[in-house]
């Protein structure tokens, strides 16, 4: 009956805040642009047929127009509204619910009641919650309808995104809450709550940028690693040959030769000092909460069977062959001068699929991160900030 | 001080907080019987919000104890048994009236179908039933202090605790509120906050008076104004008195007035059958009699010497202003 009580009380709370409103309807703005993109016969449209794109992709039905719709929602539409304006507007809204809620002539009504008080937090704290679950839930009914008519597939796991992205906002909703217990001011919480997610995303972000700097620089190793190991071979070979066009080929080659094992060896050098730097942001990310990777779940769960992901449709790796095959090197044409054109051109290609591969590889990694690690271990973080926030709630003279 | 036993609605017995290093209550110990009103006065700082804040577990202790309707100070579930209105009382302003006893009633854990019930009788009983489904934020400070009145009492409770029930509310509204409380008092004991002394004195039999963080004074009103000064006042027509009978009544320790509607005397004597021979020496000088009465000093008048014999306090600020938190 109590919690109830408290539940109901922070509907109407919500309800009576201009900005819930304001949030719901860009919402369903939001959801209408979405809504608008379709596939048909020779491509896909927008807003409701009146932009046609021609495309032999993205047709009715077809593959890439399912991941593109899909990839829209999951690192689009959630990323950048629902996990960024919707919950910067949500904290505006929320951050004072605790600082007025403890005002003089306000707390001791609730508080002189037979209620625990870490019951009346913690439930006021859920019932904050309600802001951004209605929204999202509200929101991913009419995703879920826009997908079944669009893709002509009724995809439940759409509303994955209702605990994801509430869960993701009571990550920083928490810290909120204990700043405002501490400063009793909606705007200083506020405040700190920005101050706090700025450093998440900072530490986030240099993870990733670190991390993503790690793959890169393994995939180059092993490239060059495997063109020395060719260039090794193809050394001993001419070292065989009696040719006088093939001595200079030799030279040619163990000059190249020797300048990739430098490019080796300096490469192995900063991949060590790129480590070393990475290691700091690895150990702090396992402890602080993960807003990015739980959103990303989202894009994990939702087609979990798609043939091709946002990503790699991003990529342009639809279009053409992911890896395409080096020529390889004519039997007995050792000696020939690679002309200038043709290497600049291998150079390039062979930049372009380490930047793949280096983005495959980071992309399976945050794939091979479990659920329950990337939850587990943001949940427990706001179980410390929740438990100190209570015991202070709990302890305090009103 | 105080006796405990079984009967009492809340006995306080040496009461201590202290809030980073400043003493507000220094082993206050007050007893309330059930079925009375009891008042509790002091100065501004004096802990009497601290106190009341204890009682219903607001604030926590530093030491002392006590009992609450029977149960130990800081039992959460005899808090359903206590309505209670708060000192500058603020809803949530998006509540209805109906809505905010139907709120409060859920958390004092009132069954649905009661809080329905008693929500309508409350409503009605505080004067608010045509504004019961209007916004609280509507309302004026007087309405807000009745709905708070009506909340109080949603859980039918034993033990009414109410701090400041009619601060910054208008004559007529505090008349509605005090006739309002008085109807709800008649079958509960009441703790009543207020610095109102005409209001306590009006209300309450009992009360107790907060110096410093310590109960300097404690009973019925009437006791304690009888201890502390009895006079008999005489006034009369005509000329002035006589002179030999002015220095009469100076002997005794009296005051003599005159003007131009006639005269005044003030005797300090419990019994009016000790100032006869003044009476009969007036009258032999042909001096009409108007008035005869024995006289109390006032609640004020206590307060004001109580506070001041305890060597500390306002009093003067006390009349005027508020209480204020601790």
């Amino acid at each position: 009956m109590q919690t109830g009580a408290i539940l109901l009380d922070s509907l109407r709370l919500l309800r009576s805040r201009k900005l819930f409103w304001i949030s719901l309807g860009i919402s369903v703005v939001v959801m209408l642009a979405y809504a608008s993109i379709g596939f048909g016969e020779n491509g896909l449209s927008l807003f409701f047929g009146a932009w046609e794109l021609e495309d032999p992709f993205f047709t009715k039905g077809s593959p890439w127009s399912r991941a593109l719709y899909l990839g829209l929602f999951s690192n689009i539409v959630v990323t950048v509204w629902l996990t960024w304006a919707a919950t910067i507007l949500a904290l505006v809204s929320t951050s004072s619910v605790f600082p007025d809620f403890m005002s003089a002539g306000s707390i001791e009504l609730v508080l002189s009641k037979p209620i625990s008080r870490v019951r009346v937090f913690l439930v006021k704290y859920l019932g904050s919650l309600l802001f951004v679950l209605l929204q999202v839930l509200v929101f991913c009914t009419g995703v879920f309808i826009c997908v079944g008519v669009r893709l002509d597939e009724w995809l439940w796991s759409i509303f994955a995104a209702v605990p994801l992205v509430t869960i993701f906002f009571s990550y920083l909703y928490a810290f909120n809450v204990l700043m405002g217990l501490l400063t009793r001011s909606g705007l200083a919480a506020l405040l700190f709550t920005a101050v706090f997610w700025f450093l998440l995303f900072a530490v986030q972000s240099g993870e990733a940028a670190l991390g993503g700097i790690t793959r890169e620089q393994e995939v180059r190793m092993e490239a060059l690693e495997k063109r020395v190991v060719e260039q090794e071979t193809r050394l001993e070979r001419l070292a065989a040959s009696e040719r006088p066009s093939d001595q200079r080929a030799k030279e040619r080659v163990a000059t190249e030769l020797e300048a990739n094992r430098t490019r080796l060896a300096e490469d192995a050098q900063r991949l060590d000092t790129i480590r070393r730097w990475h290691g700091p942001f690895e150990t702090l990310m396992a402890v602080l909460p993960k807003n990015q990777e739980t959103i990303g779940l989202l894009d994990r769960w939702l087609a979990p069977d798609a043939r091709y992901t946002f990503t790699e449709l991003m990529l342009g790796d639809y279009r053409e062959d992911p890896k395409p095959a080096e020529p390889p090197a004519a039997e007995g044409d050792e000696a020939a001068e690679p002309s200038p054109d043709s290497d600049r051109e291998r150079r390039r290609a062979e930049r372009r699929d380490v930047d793949r591969e280096a983005t495959r590889r980071v992309e399976s990694d945050l794939r091979s991160t479990s659920a329950l690690f990337i939850v587990g271990t943001s949940l427990a973080f706001e179980a410390v900030i929740l438990a100190l926030a209570a015991w202070i709630f709990a302890r305090r003279d009103f | 001080m105080t006796s405990s036993g079984p009967d009492a609605a809340v006995d306080l017995i040496d009461l201590r907080k202290r809030y980073r290093g400043v003493e507000a209550l220094r082993g206050a110990s007050i007893r309330v019987e059930r079925g009375e009103i009891f008042g509790l006065l002091g100065p501004n700082g004096a802990g009497k919000s601290t106190l009341v804040k204890i009682l219903l577990t607001l604030v926590r202790r530093t030491g002392g104890g006590g009992t609450v309707l029977g149960a130990p100070l800081g039992d959460r579930e005899t808090l359903a048994k206590v309505g209670y209105l708060p000192e500058n009382l603020r809803f949530p302003d998006y509540l209805t009236a109906r809505q905010a006893l139907d709120y409060f009633g859920a958390l004092a854990k009132v069954p649905r179908i009661d809080r329905r019930r008693r929500g309508g009788e409350l409503l009605e009983l505080v004067g608010m039933r045509d504004w019961a489904d209007r916004p609280v934020r509507t309302y004026s400070k007087g309405m807000r202090q009745r709905v708070g009145l009506a909340v109080s009492l949603v859980s039918d409770p034993e033990l009414l605790v109410l701090d400041e029930p009619t601060d910054g509310v208008d004559p007529i509204g505090r008349k509605e509120i005090r006739d309002a409380l008085l109807q709800a008092a008649s079958t509960r004991s009441v703790l009543l906050n207020s610095h109102l002394l005409s209001e306590v004195e009006a209300m309450c039999g009992r009360i107790a008076i907060l110096n410093q963080g310590q109960v300097v004074a404690q009973g019925p009103i009437s006791e304690l104004a009888g201890d502390e000064r009895h006079d008999v006042e005489i006034a009369g027509s005509g000329q002035p008195l006589p002179g030999g009978l002015t220095s009469l009544v100076e002997s005794m320790g009296g005051t003599c007035a005159a003007g131009a509607e006639g005269w005044h005397l003030r005797i300090p004597r419990r019994d009016a059958a000790e100032v006869q021979p003044i009476v009969d020496a007036a009258r032999a000088a042909g001096r009409v009699i108007t008035s005869l009465r024995a006289s109390r000093a006032s609640l004020e008048e206590l307060f004001v010497r109580t506070v001041s014999d305890a060597g500390g306090g306002r009093p003067g600020g006390v009349l005027s202003g508020r209480g204020s938190g601790r």
